[in-house]
């Protein structure tokens, strides 16, 4: 849509919702919060006072600018950041919960433990190396079932799609009491493998969730365009090499990293197939985490394996935000 | 696929639709059903199996019916803020589009954050960390520190609910907005009459997504479990029993128990949704 003007009435709305909210932080930080945390309040408040006092200067304005879009961003910021910081706080702690959002001590002690920790290491190790095999093993049947929903009228596709996206929201738990029994019975490589077994419980994670991906990346794909190069006396090989791959591969590639990056998170079907001998890496910052004193080691290793999913949002967010809204269709 | 807004805008979806599946594509499909039958449905089926004879222990027991309201105070919570905000900031971001993409990565940087380290990073904050030091909450406590994790929850995946409901609006027919302004319609009316029956598929999508996935909830809450304590969810109960307390056959009739409880709740909601959608 060509964006209207907004009128004077929203943006001096605007502008007084923007006062109110400045003004109540700066009480809040003012006569509540201590030290440094009271900067940090008064900080925001002047931003919010300040975008009210410029949304009063633009009302009758001609511009198309809109104060709800700009005062919505500032607090949506602010609602993410506060926790980041958060975390920041805790992790360079020096010892017990800090009381103070603003990080009372900036020691980087429990980033640099991370490299020395070799339970850690392993654990992490251990939950990649599972995620990624998981989700190789699952990436050519899902991208078949992909294919088959996202480009043919397949009778049974609609329910074929609900039920793939019912297993991928079906409580983790309930797999891992009824499934994990099964794979501790196994023999062969999966009774010496951990990360053998680990991949073949997550692959009820990986497979569900690199259809619904997969085809998201396949219905935005230039089939028109293949179909051409087709008619044209383009050989199958040619139409994927040079039609296909270079329109899909970037987000296909998102798609499974995203895959393997959420199954790596599981934590109900990996506790079903393997002990504190040899956890992974969510079950052993949740038996880390049991202890505060401990809080600065879980917010630094969180910190740390949250860096993938950050480089991945970095290179292509509108993909994975496609990606991710793919069941809307 | 649209470039402004991120979304592959139905009108320009480049799929063919009317073409049947060959052989060749059922066959490669079918792989992937099989393989799925494999990791899902037999692990379901012998779970339906153990419990066979189990499931009056589970119906019966009170601290599992208190995990279960509980689990259904914490999922109403979570979807109802997360709606709410998604809506919220959605609509006020909508027409933003120079500084959009920095305000969508930042929003998205919490979810990539591990469930754990969210869970741990809410609890730490209301059991004496900042929270606690500006709103002066007492502390310990097993409702404190429940919502503190689903606190932690919250935080992680709001961005991303924004994210997905901006996105749904990007999907509003542009034309369709064009014209009502050209009728001179007001925002209400713009807002009523053609943004929300474009938007309720995907918000109505997005509540069954999020209400599963908050059903499920078993990282947080299983890191604050105290014994006892029915200030949990059925995930973490389920869990507990089966992990911790050793006893399969209850827990493999509490996790039936919990995976039907939650089939009938997102039927519920999108059965409700039609019904308000046809009227």
């Amino acid at each position: 849509m060509t964006p209207t003007i907004p009128t004077v009435r929203s943006r001096l709305t605007a502008a007084l919702v923007a006062f109110v909210l400045g003004f109540g932080i700066a009480n809040l930080a003012i006569f509540t919060l201590p030290g440094p945390d009271r900067v940090l309040g008064v900080v925001v408040a002047g931003v919010l006072i300040l975008t009210s006092a410029w949304a009063v200067l633009v009302a009758d304005s001609p511009r198309r600018i809109s104060v709800w879009a700009v005062l919505g961003a500032e607090v949506l910021v602010v609602l993410v950041l506060v926790p980041v910081l958060w975390l920041v706080s805790l992790a360079t702690s020096t010892g017990g919960t800090p009381t103070t959002l603003w990080p009372e001590a900036w020691t980087t002690d429990a980033f640099t433990g991370l490299s020395g920790d070799e339970e850690l290491r392993g654990a992490a190790g251990r939950s990649a190396a599972a995620a990624v095999l998981a989700t190789a093993v699952a990436a050519l049947p899902a991208l078949g079932l992909a294919t088959l929903l996202a480009r043919t009228r397949w009778r049974p596709r609609r329910l074929v799609r609900t039920a793939t996206i019912a297993a991928a929201l079906l409580p983790g738990v309930a797999l891992a009491v009824g499934g994990g029994d099964l794979v501790l019975r196994l023999g062969g490589p999966f009774a010496d493998s951990v990360v053998l077994r680990l991949a073949l419980v997550q692959t009820a994670i990986a497979l569900p969730l690199a259809t619904w991906v997969l085809t998201s990346v396949l219905a935005g794909a230039p089939w028109s365009l293949a179909e051409a190069a087709r008619a044209d006396g383009a050989r199958t090989r040619t139409v994927l090499l040079r039609v296909l791959l270079p329109a899909v591969g970037p987000a296909l590639l998102a798609g499974l990293v995203l895959t393997a990056l959420v199954t790596a998170q599981d934590l109900a079907l990996a506790t079903s197939v393997t002990g504190p001998q040899a956890p992974t890496l969510p079950m052993l910052l949740l038996e880390r985490a049991a202890d505060p004193a401990a809080g600065a080691q879980v917010a630094a290793a969180g910190l740390v394996a949250a860096v993938p999913a950050v480089v991945l949002l970095l290179v292509a967010p509108r993909t994975v935000t496609r990606l991710l809204g793919g069941s809307y269709r | 696929m649209s470039r402004g807004s991120g979304v592959v805008t139905p009108d320009r979806v480049d799929v063919d639709d009317g073409r049947p599946a060959t052989r060749g594509e059922i066959w490669r499909g079918l792989s992937a059903l099989v393989l799925l039958a494999v990791v899902v449905l037999v692990p379901l089926g012998w779970l339906v199996w153990m419990s066979l004879g189990h499931y009056g222990a589970v119906l019966g027991s009170a601290p599992w019916w208190h995990a279960i309201a509980s689990t259904l105070v914490v999922t109403a919570g979570v979807v109802t803020v997360q709606l709410v905000l998604g809506l919220v900031f959605g609509v006020a971001l909508w027409h933003l589009s120079g500084i959009w993409r920095p305000v969508r990565f930042l929003a998205l940087v919490p979810a990539a954050l591990g469930l754990v380290v969210g869970a741990q990073a809410g609890r730490a904050a209301v059991e004496g960390g900042f929270v606690a030091t500006w709103f002066d909450l007492d502390p310990g406590g097993a409702t404190t520190a429940l919502a503190g994790v689903v606190l932690g929850e919250l935080w992680r995946t709001t961005g991303l609910v924004v994210v997905l409901v901006h996105a749904g609006l990007s999907r509003v027919p542009t034309t369709l907005l064009d014209a009502a302004v050209a009728d001179g319609a007001s925002a209400w009316q713009r807002w009523w009459r053609v943004v929300w029956p474009a938007v309720t598929p995907a918000l109505v999508a997005l509540v069954a997504f999020r209400l599963l996935d908050s059903w499920r909830l078993l990282d947080g809450p299983w890191l604050v479990r105290a014994p006892g304590s029915f200030r949990t969810t059925g995930s973490a109960v389920v869990a507990d029993t089966a992990f911790e307390g050793l006893a399969e056959g209850p827990a493999t009739a509490a996790a039936v128990v919990l995976v039907v409880l939650g089939l009938l709740l997102v039927g519920a909601v999108l059965g409700l949704a039609r019904v308000v959608r046809a009227r």
